[in-house]
């Protein structure tokens, strides 16, 4: 009797699992489909799932223009600086947090920075405005880097707290008495133990920098244009170009999905080490 | 080599008082002992010799120098920790190696190894050299632990609660070995533990420490048969001593005990212990008998009570009785031979001469000379 | 209050996955605790024994065979069915009730009146000295206060069998002592049929009228305190059962004139046995065997009737409060013997040991069974 309730409870599992893969899926697929037809076949209802006349060319036109191009290059300046230093101060203030807390000013400065990521971001947008114009630094890479930081910050360091209040600080101890001073013992133990975790806060800081939009919006666009700015362009007149706006996306996941293949197995060794003593 | 000399050293973590002036000396060579219930204060004592923690009074010497602000890099100890602190991401080789890699000591690899292979050999851990600590079973990690100890040549081995979290047989099993270690032999070694059986089988010598005081200091035997207050007392034997809270009573020409919870009976003592009391010194004391002072049975000449037999369990070389004498309900030991079941009427001594007495008010042994 | 019988029982966790294979938990077990009967399963992690006590209190299917209590087969029953009653290695008190809610809890839920609750709960109080805290929430009782009331509330419904899994392993050794005295002293008054598990053989042996000794989800044997401890079936019973364990070596059948004895390897101590064992090897003709003797069967004393002896040097002496221990060598050999802690001697002095003949344990080296079964 239970045999057969569970194959029920299986069945079902499997066909919403099945759902979700699509509704999942299907975006990725469509934007797949739609950057290798030419716009006459985009247009075309009804549409078709597979591009009759396959080409390339949306993803030339999206690679000769110049500002399409400028836009990856400055997303990855940005978005590579904010998460390194997101990541380093991050760690910092978060070891600290997690070793010293009596020093560091105690749960509650740790959970203050934390407030910070409570607020609604476009309550900051304003003054942000008004603070980089006075100081004629709008339109430049600093006001992102430091905007973005501002906002991965907190979470950073709260999460890198958790992870290094994990590791029992015995461990360090240990390494002390081996003959290790701190800072040695920290890169010998410390920090291949937080690794997997660093990876993860890496992945967060990142997608938040490269998606982001609306500070993107209001306080670069001209010298400087992250490549979610780009693509509103590509709405000329009465017609959206549908197949560049879907090759220039695809191009635009490729860093990230990079990225996630080069750090997921950090990830995953990170999970079967089990640092719990015992 | 090495001798060590704690000098009324105060550590305070905030406002907690975790030692309160302690004071000891550990010869060359001796194998020393801090027993002690959990927050006695031994692991503090253990870091502070480590230099994990800094005294916040007093001093430490080690060979007559002043060691209190080396931080543990400088000072050449091997420390296990309770909790093993294995490094979990390095190979069982690459733990027991991490000390003979450390910046400053610059020996040849393959001396590394020899070293390494040699002690695991020793240990009986060479077959789990190229795993994870995490695929080891508790017995061995506590092997793997003490060959990172080990393999180095110290000036002293700190050893924290290394056989706490073992089974009763794997525990016995490395106690013995610990007997066997040449390694250990001839180097200052400092242990701590809350068990007395290893306490007393291991030490050279014994600290017992509780609440950051020292009680006692003493070879076994003394720790054991001569107890300076009630928590040694307490912490050192198995099943605990029984203590009766007793007022001292002029009975004819005797002075006797008697119990609070059992008025109806006068316990005799000693010809001493009356020299002692009989000038109402103590009004009340603290009556201590080991429960293999108890014995069930009649021998002439002693005070015979009558009792009921409680519970009665055989253990393996030994027999414990729970024995109502009216409301006193005491241990006893037994040999695992007798056999007594529940209700059972006997009559029952005691060994007046091996009675202990403690102040009710502090605690400290009452001792007649 | 019921008569346990377990008849050809087995269980097999079959894989989650395919190409996993079938776990067999529990073996062809087949066991009878008598009514009122305090029985202990004992045995290393992964014996089975926590199968078997699942399988009795109904929380596990039983894969082959049948459990009986009294005459009524429960293998279809549920756990609320069989009234049995469980304690377990966590206190799993209600954190958020009072000592009394958690004690009262199990017998609201069955609909009993408020007064006849009442009655129970007090009574339950007095019989665990937890009058004092009925108000307080279990964070403020100590660990021993804790575990009186999962017992309490364990027996708050009177079940009809009592089962405990390794109830005593989180305390520490004082506490253990303590508790263990309650729980024996329990079972006198409540004379309730309980089945307790555990993998310290001193709590098996001390609390529970019979052991069943279980290892590789099989019975190894089953039997009272003494006829373990003199008489194990097997090499796996003699060497789990016993503090300090039996020492276990090889010996040589050594036979002159009509004196036939074991010779222990590495050694010159020659060990003889009684009668009945002397025959048995007769018969079997076998030229090695694993020769046992408990460390507090070897005297270190002569005595004069009854006994034999043996020589060999004090290695080291171990005080241990109660008792000492020494570690005796002869040639190559060490044996571990328990003395009186008033005996005096040092390392290094050569003694005379006696041994009472029938306390020598032979097992067959192939088979591990003690040679009186085979």
């Amino acid at each position: 009797m239970s045999q057969k309730r569970f194959s029920l409870i299986r069945t079902l599992g499997i066909i919403f699992m099945i759902t979700y893969i699509v509704f999942i899926a299907f975006p990725i697929y469509w934007q797949l489909n739609t950057s290798f037809k030419h716009i006459g076949e985009v247009r075309k209802i009804p549409p078709t799932f597979f591009p009759k006349h396959f080409t390339l060319s949306p993803y030339i036109n999206v690679m000769n223009n110049p500002m399409a191009r400028k836009s990856i290059y400055d997303s990855l300046i940005i978005s590579i600086t904010t998460t390194l230093l997101s990541v380093l101060i991050g760690s910092l203030a978060g070891y600290a947090f997690a070793r010293y807390p009596k020093y560091a000013g105690g749960e509650n400065l740790s959970f203050w920075m934390l407030s910070v990521r409570m607020f609604p971001p476009i309550v900051f947008i304003l003054p942000f405005f008004f603070i980089f114009n006075n100081l004629g630094l709008t339109d430049t890479y600093f006001s992102l880097i430091v905007m973005y930081f501002t906002f991965n910050l907190p979470l950073s360091v709260w999460l890198m707290m958790m992870f290094f209040g994990d590791i029992p600080r015995e461990l360090e101890e240990a390494a002390y008495v081996d003959g290790y001073k701190p800072f040695r013992a920290f890169f010998k133990v410390t920090l291949p133990l937080v690794l997997p975790g660093m990876v993860s806060v890496v992945m967060l800081c990142w997608i938040f920098a490269w998606n982001e939009f609306l500070f993107a919006n209001v306080l670069v666009g001209t010298r400087v244009k992250t490549f979610p700015l780009v693509i509103p362009t590509f709405a000329s007149g009465s017609s959206i170009l549908w197949n560049q706006v879907m090759a220039f996306t695809v191009i635009a996941m490729l860093p990230p999905i990079i990225l996630f293949i080069i750090l997921r197995r950090y990830m995953i060794r990170g999970l079967s080490l089990g640092v719990v003593k015992g | 080599m090495a001798r060590i000399r704690f000098e009324n050293i105060t550590k305070k973590f905030g406002k907690t008082v975790a030692l309160k002036d302690v004071s000891f000396d550990v010869d060359d060579g001796e194998f020393f002992v801090l027993l002690g219930p959990s927050g006695a204060g031994k692991t503090t004592t253990l870091k502070l010799l480590a230099g994990l923690y800094k005294p916040t009074e007093g001093n430490i010497f080690i060979n007559d120098k002043n060691v209190s602000e080396d931080p543990p890099y400088n000072r050449n100890v091997a420390m296990t920790f309770e909790s093993y602190a294995l490094y979990p991401h390095l190979t069982v080789f690459e733990n027991i190696a991490s000390p003979l890699k450390a910046p400053g000591r610059n020996i040849p690899s393959k001396e590394v190894k020899e070293r390494v292979e040699r002690v695991a050999r020793m240990l009986k851990i060479d077959q789990l050299l190229d795993r994870k600590p995490a695929e080891a079973s508790g017995g061995q990690k506590q092997r793997i632990a003490l060959a990172r100890t080990m393999v180095r040549e110290p000036d002293i081995y700190l050893l924290d609660e290394p056989l706490s979290h073992l089974d009763a047989k794997i525990r016995y099993e490395l106690r013995q070995e610990f007997h066997r270690l040449e390694a250990l032999k001839g180097v200052t070694t400092v242990y701590v533990t809350h068990d007395y059986v290893e306490a007393l089988s291991l030490g050279d010598r014994i600290l017992m420490l509780d609440h950051g005081e020292v009680q006692q200091i003493g070879k076994p035997r003394e720790i054991y048969e001569d107890p300076a207050n009630i928590r040694v007392a307490k912490q050192v034997g198995q099943p605990d001593i029984n203590i009766v809270e007793c007022v001292t009573r002029v009975e004819g020409e005797k002075i006797v005990l008697m119990p609070k919870n059992e008025p109806t009976i006068n316990i005799e003592i000693s010809d001493e212990a009356q020299a002692a009391f009989r000038n109402n010194t103590y009004p009340e004391v603290l009556l201590g008998i080991r429960p293999q002072f108890i014995k069930v049975g009649e021998i002439p000449g002693s005070q015979i009570f009558d009792g009921r037999v409680d519970v009665y369990q055989v253990l393996g070389s030994e027999g414990v009785l729970n024995v109502e004498i009216g409301d006193l309900n005491l241990i006893a030991l037994t040999s695992p031979e007798d056999r007594y079941t529940h209700g059972e009427e006997i009559k029952v001594y005691f060994l007046k001469d091996r009675f202990y007495f403690f102040s009710p008010e502090n605690g400290e042994r009452i001792r007649f000379s | 209050m019921a008569k346990v019988t377990l008849k050809n029982v087995y269980k097999i966790y079959t894989p989650r996955t395919k190409g996993g294979k079938e776990v067999e938990a529990v073996r062809d077990l087949n066991l009878v605790i008598e009514d009122g009967e305090f029985m202990a399963l004992l045995g290393p992690s992964g014996c089975g024994k926590t199968s078997t006590l699942r399988m009795i209190a109904g929380l596990e299917s039983i894969t082959k065979g049948d459990i009986y209590f009294d005459d009524v087969r429960v293998n279809d029953l549920s756990s609320v069915e069989r009234n049995v009653a469980m304690a377990f290695e966590t206190y799993s008190l209600y954190p958020h009730m009072t000592v009394y809610k958690n004690i009262s809890f199990p017998l609201e839920v069955r609909h009993k009146s408020k007064k006849e609750i009442h009655k129970i709960v007090e009574n339950l109080a007095k019989k665990f000295q937890l009058d004092d805290v009925l108000n307080e929430y279990p964070a403020r009782l100590s660990g021993g206060q804790q575990q009186r009331v999962s017992l309490a509330r364990a027996l708050a419904r009177e079940p009809s069998v009592f089962l405990l899994d390794e109830p005593l392993s989180h305390s520490d050794a004082q506490l253990r002592f303590q508790m263990r005295t309650e729980i024996k002293r329990l079972h006198y008054e409540i004379k309730s049929t309980m089945i307790y598990v555990t993998h310290d053989q001193l709590e098996a042996l001390s609390l529970a009228d019979r052991v069943a000794v279980m290892n590789f989800a099989e019975l190894q044997q089953v039997g009272t305190r003494d006829e373990l401890y003199n008489n194990p079936y097997n090499l796996f019973v003699a060497d789990f059962i016993g503090e300090p364990p039996m020492n276990l070596n090889k010996g040589l059948v050594t036979q002159e004139d009509d004196d036939l004895f074991l010779k222990l390897l590495g050694s010159s101590i020659t060990l003889h046995m009684n009668a009945e064992r002397t025959e048995k090897i007769k018969r079997l003709d076998k030229k090695e065997y694993i020769v046992g003797i408990r460390p507090q069967d070897i005297i270190p004393v002569e005595v004069p009737s009854g006994f034999m002896t043996f020589d060999a040097e004090v290695d080291f002496v171990e005080f241990i409060g109660e008792r000492s221990l020494l570690t005796i060598k002869n040639g190559d050999l060490t044996l571990k013997v328990l003395a009186s802690p008033d005996f005096d001697v040092k390392a290094g002095e050569v003694l005379k040991f006696s041994y009472p003949p029938e306390r020598v344990h032979v097992f067959d080296i192939e088979t591990e069974k003690s040679i009186l079964v085979l």
